[in-house]
């Protein structure tokens, strides 16, 4: 399966993925590296840093999000009604072809 | 520390699993802890017991420490001392669990954050020189004291907004807390620090202002505002979290950049190297064990941790595990990779991350910009302290009188 990530350059990329794997590893494995900062909590939905953006049209493909990742995404003032942390998401089958944009660095 | 806590071995621990290390008092790791945690990184059991301090497991690899510290199905905490302090007191957000954790830190981080600390960046190079106009015309001066202590409690006090007046006051509890004193007296100035907390917490009902303190006051966890004990209780974390970790980190980097003449030299020509010095140096040097307490039985590389014991992951030698960072022991700002669990990782990783970062950034720079070339007199000694917060006591440098 693919991902489709702009980065915060504006370049677009399609990233190799598969199921199981956390949207973040994905990103970082595909060459998408900047949404893993150097403050990052190591995927554990406590540091808010792997921001994306979901594009809306692919939200429904989404699982719920947590209250954990809910508290955490309540600190980014840059925060929209399709933001997730990409640690957070699983990818699945069903999210083939997903678009998202990785948020400013925080 | 009790005196004589050590226990013997518990029988889920197998007899060559144990491996004999007081975390506090070990000859070599007071000779100088970083070489001594990777010494025993190559020739102690990946994963061992040792039965002083009430017994405990000690983890030194990367990987394994990595994997305990994201593991909070399996490890807790609730208890965080060794030997175990059974304490009452719950810090925030650092004894909780998650779920329930994550909206306190989320409190805290709304503003302990990167805006925050860009915004204070004046001030943090503002005070670095106030220090060091106090000490540059002597040409010398003991480090960890006057600058290693003294920096972030100017910083603490910047952010919460505490009359200047009261620096004297401040620095003197934090340097005799930092230093060898009895238990009773360590609980004396816990009381004495939380007092003063609470006294900024009622003067700023009266009259509120625009500080860290006041802002935490407004802020609520999961729509319930938090109560006065709550703010107390992340004042407590952040006055202990954020003074002898900096200080320490920062004297340890200034230790090595002492007798590295043509790093001084190259960080003066090009400043813009000096976060890559502060890295390397978080790196080689770290400052804080974590510990967690088995909350649910767990079987790591054929080890059986039980439920109720302690286990202590050395951050500080994470950084220097071979497996991450090809020949570790070598200081190298040029390093094209570089991984280390200074702050921790996981849930609670720290808060502060980006805050010590600046401070030491910055305080680094506005050094060598006056004083440009330091060593350690030949005649100097330096006292380090292990245990879970390990620290150079007393650094002595000596420059040219004046600076430049
Ligand atoms: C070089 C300096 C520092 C070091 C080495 C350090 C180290 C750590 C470590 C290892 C933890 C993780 C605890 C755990 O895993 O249970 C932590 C947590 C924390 N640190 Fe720092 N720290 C430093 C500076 C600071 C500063 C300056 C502040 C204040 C703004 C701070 C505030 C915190 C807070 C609030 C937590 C708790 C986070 C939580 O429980 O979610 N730290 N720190
Ligand atoms: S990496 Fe920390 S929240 Fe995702």
């Amino acid at each position: 399966m693919r991902i489709n990530v702009t980065l915060r350059s504006g370049e677009q990329k399609a990233v190799e993925a598969s199921p199981g794997q956390s949207l973040k590893a994905a990103l970082m494995a595909g060459g998408a590296g900047e949404v893993d900062a150097l403050t990052s909590c190591g995927g554990c939905c406590s540091c808010g840093t792997c921001h994306v953006y979901v594009d809306e049209s692919d939200m429904p493909r989404l699982p719920a999000m947590s209250s954990q990742e809910d508290d955490l995404l309540f600190v980014r003032d840059d925060r929209r009604a399709n933001s997730r942390l990409s640690c957070s998401v699983p990818l699945s089958e069903g999210m083939d072809g997903l678009r998202v944009t990785i948020a400013p660095e925080w | 520390m009790p005196l004589d806590t050590t226990i013997e071995r518990p029988k889920h621990v197998k007899p060559d699993q144990v491996f004999d290390l007081d975390i506090f008092l070990d000859k070599d790791l007071l000779q100088d802890p970083h070489k001594g945690y990777r010494a025993l990184q190559q020739k102690a059991p990946e994963i061992f017991y040792t039965c002083r301090n009430g017994g405990h497991w000690v983890v030194m690899r990367f990987d394994t420490i990595a994997s305990i510290l994201r593991d909070a199905e399996h490890f807790s905490s609730k208890e965080l001392t060794i030997p175990k302090s059974n304490s009452d007191n719950v810090m925030l957000p650092l004894n909780l669990d998650p779920p329930e954790h994550a909206g306190y830190r989320a409190a805290l981080m709304k503003h302990v954050n990167r805006k925050f600390v860009d915004a204070l960046e004046p001030e943090l190079r503002k005070r670095a020189n106030e220090l060091i106009d106090e000490v540059i015309a002597a040409g010398e001066c003991d480090f960890s004291e006057r600058l290693g202590a003294a920096f972030p409690v100017s910083v603490f006090m910047d952010f919460m907004a505490m009359p200047r007046e009261r620096f004297d006051e401040f620095r003197g509890i934090v340097h005799e807390y930092f230093s060898p004193i009895s238990n009773a007296r360590y609980l004396e100035l816990q009381s004495t620090i939380i007092s003063v907390i609470r006294e900024m917490i009622a003067a700023r009902r009266a009259t509120p202002g625009e500080d860290l303190l006041s802002k935490l006051m407004e802020e609520s966890v999961r729509g319930r505002p938090l109560t006065d004990a709550e703010v107390e209780s992340y004042g407590f974390l952040l006055f202990l979290g954020g003074l002898d970790t900096v200080a320490n980190a920062l004297t340890f980097s200034f230790r090595h950049l002492a007798e590295d003449a043509p790093l001084q030299a190259r960080l003066v020509a090009d400043p813009s190297r000096i976060p890559d010095f502060v890295e390397e140096s978080l790196r080689c040097f770290g400052v804080v064990h974590q510990t967690r307490i088995v909350k649910k039985d767990v079987d790591i590389d054929g080890v059986h941790m039980r439920e109720g014991d302690m286990v202590s992951c050395a951050l500080p030698a994470a950084g220097l595990d071979d497996r991450k960072n090809p020949d570790p022991e070598r200081f190298d700002i040029d390093r094209p990779r570089r991984e280390h669990l200074v702050f921790s990782t996981g849930a609670h990783t720290c808060i502060g991350n980006v805050l010590a970062r600046a401070e030491m950034k910055v305080f680094t720079e506005e050094w060598l910009k006056r004083i440009p070339s330091f060593r350690i007199p030949e005649t100097g000694r330096l006292v380090w302290r292990a245990g879970q917060v390990m620290s150079l006591q007393s650094l002595p440098l000596e420059w040219t009188r004046g600076g430049k």
